[in-house]
């Protein structure tokens, strides 16, 4: 577990925090656009 | 799904713009992204997640759709000032209209319907009926209130997915990829 935990805490700290940046604002983007936008499939399932 | 497509365009030629002007991806700051998190949320519960979707009532699934619509908008106007952010929010606010004005649901005409799914028979579609698990409610165009709203745009039939859109979902598209095209562009002075 200690092991685990010191793994994330070192591949946090090596990720550049613009990556980090750049993902969170395509994430947010990602799931505006999901919930913003209303197509529908032709399963029925829009999203 | 369909509009993920605008957002891996709009990112690919936002990172390629900077990369050809050598210059680094713009990341400016978003307001009330928790927001945008807590409406996918609510509209994950009742459209996408299978364990849910289906024993939520249907009053519930319309007032969740309209309240998480609610929360992007004020999530969009918050951000209106990001470039882009105009398409979003119009292409929001054109959905949310439609929405809110037909019961809390996105109309589709029986005619779209059948094209969607050609192989369905014509009494299997209940006008009035909800359309899948989708946020589509299916309405004919005389009893819907600003039909030109709903989704009633098709692909091109050489293209291998059958989806249709509205007038909003193409503002919205339109947004992210501006949005996005706009991370490869000069910095933004503060």
């Amino acid at each position: 577990m200690k092991n685990i935990s010191r793994q994330i805490t070192v591949t946090a700290s090596k990720m550049n925090s613009d990556t980090v940046k750049l993902v969170l604002l395509i994430v947010s983007i990602s799931l505006f656009v999901l919930g913003a936008g209303a197509p529908a499939g032709s399963g029925g399932i829009g999203g | 799904m369909i509009l993920l497509f605008a957002v891996a365009v709009g990112l690919l030629a936002g990172i390629i713009r900077a990369r050809i002007q050598k210059r680094r991806i713009n990341l400016p700051s978003l307001r009330l992204t928790w927001l945008v998190i807590l409406a996918f949320f609510a509209q994950a519960l009742v459209f996408q997640l299978p364990a849910t979707r289906y024993r939520v009532s249907e009053p519930v699934v319309s007032a969740a759709l309209v309240g998480s619509q609610v929360l992007l908008v004020i999530f969009a106007v918050a951000n209106l000032k990001q470039k882009g952010f105009w398409a979003l929010t119009l292409g929001l606010l054109l959905n949310f209209i439609v929405i809110t004005a037909n019961g809390g649901w996105m109309p589709i005409s029986p005619e779209t319907v059948m094209q969607l799914v050609p192989g369905a028979m014509p009494g299997s579609l209940h006008v009035g009926s909800r359309f899948g698990a989708s946020k589509d409610r299916i309405l004919e165009p005389t009893n819907t209130v600003f039909p030109w709203l709903s989704d009633q745009f098709l692909l091109p039939e050489w293209i291998p997915i059958h989806v249709a859109f509205s007038l909003g979902d193409v503002f919205i598209a339109i947004g992210a990829f501006l949005f996005l095209w706009s991370l490869g562009g000069p910095q933004a002075k503060s």
